[in-house]
């Protein structure tokens, strides 16, 4: 019987190093458009609102040849302003992190209030904690998240 | 078979697929496909944590991905979970290491039996040890995850849930940690 190294120390007290390197992709696989993430965001009860957009958020930081195909068609303008906001903000940050053109449906579109990516507004010391880890861009959208989020699985420690 | 449909919730096109938010019932469906995948292989025990974890217990629960606790994937699971993932249109992190950097709780863990097949075998630990972990990460994507499991713990006061983290980790929560616990707390 194979027990996968590292789990005999759940209850110690050392922590394990991260090794999530060790797993990177080995053939191209599917990955969400920004469009499909806002679609799949509508579908979602409230609280798992966000998941869509943190999918989104790893197939871009794996797919990195992919990402022009992901960004390719802008989410639907009917959509509930708030995911379009969340949205822009999010692909505001990867593409200023990665030196890649913001689409033009991003810029400059707010969510109407400042709110987190949960959508709740900035009331509380953690909301304001959240806020003040967020990546500079995500003022022009009024949607906030930690910078960590988007961080490369190389980033992480 | 019958379960790739279901799997397939999402519309395919010419590119490829897009990746399935799965409850406990897909996760099933997937752990059975990737314990097909592993005959001839080891028999693995393997131990997860977050959000499919939470999926066992909590009926409106989806995820995307299932974070396992181990310091490495032997090649044979590697090339396993990435044939399912293939096949079953799944997201190429559908099972990954992410969650292994994270600081263990030192909570006794009442480990439980999620999954049991011919070459695999499924674990998590109880609610109360993930609960400790999502309050030390205290991360927003974490909050409602972490509400969920104050209520199903009974722990809904800020005095149970510091409680609990510091019998996990021997110290009082950090400022950081005290806000996520009193958000929590709101929400609830």
């Amino acid at each position: 019987m194979t027990r996968l190294a590292g789990q005999e120390v759940l209850s110690s007290e050392s922590s394990i190093r991260d090794t999530q390197l060790l797993v990177a992709p080995s053939r191209d696989y599917s990955f969400l458009t920004i469009r499909e993430t806002v679609s799949e965001m509508e579908k979602s009860e409230c609280q798992m609102r966000t998941r869509p957009l943190l999918q989104f958020i790893a197939d871009w930081n794996w797919l990195s040849h992919r990402r022009s195909e992901m960004l390719e068609e802008p989410p639907d303008g009917t959509a509930e302003l708030f995911l379009r906001a969340a949205a822009a903000s999010v692909v505001h940050a990867l593409c200023d992190r990665d030196g890649i053109e913001l689409p033009t449906w991003a810029d400059g579109l707010h969510s109407g209030k400042e709110v987190t990516l949960l959508g709740d507004p900035i009331t509380t010391p953690f909301r304001e904690r959240v806020k003040s880890k967020a990546p500079e861009v995500c003022q022009e959208h009024g949607v906030y998240f930690e910078a960590e989020e988007i961080l490369l699985p190389q980033q992480r420690n | 078979m019958a379960y790739i449909s279901k799997l397939r919730r999402y519309s395919c096109r010419n590119k490829g697929t897009s990746p399935v938010y799965m409850g406990r019932e897909e996760l099933i469906d997937v752990f059975r496909y990737l314990d097909a995948e592993l005959e001839g292989c080891p028999h693995t025990d393997i131990l997860i944590v977050g959000g499919a974890a939470i999926a066992f217990w909590w009926e409106d629960k989806r995820t995307w991905d299932v974070d396992v606790i181990a310091e490495g994937f032997p090649k044979y699971l590697q090339d396993a979970i990435e044939i399912v993932a293939e096949r079953q249109a799944l997201n190429l992190h559908w099972m990954n290491l992410a969650a292994t950097g994270i600081r263990l709780p030192k909570l006794h863990d009442a480990r439980q039996r999620l999954y049991k097949g011919e070459n695999l075998e499924i674990f998590a630990p109880d609610q109360q040890y993930i609960l400790a972990m999502k309050l030390q990460a205290h991360r927003l994507k974490d909050l409602p995850d972490a509400v969920f499991l104050a209520k199903s713990t009974e722990k809904t006061t800020v005095e149970n849930l510091e409680t609990l983290f510091r019998q996990a980790y021997k110290t009082k929560p950090n400022e950081a940690a005290s806000e996520f616990i009193d958000d929590i707390v709101k929400d609830i």
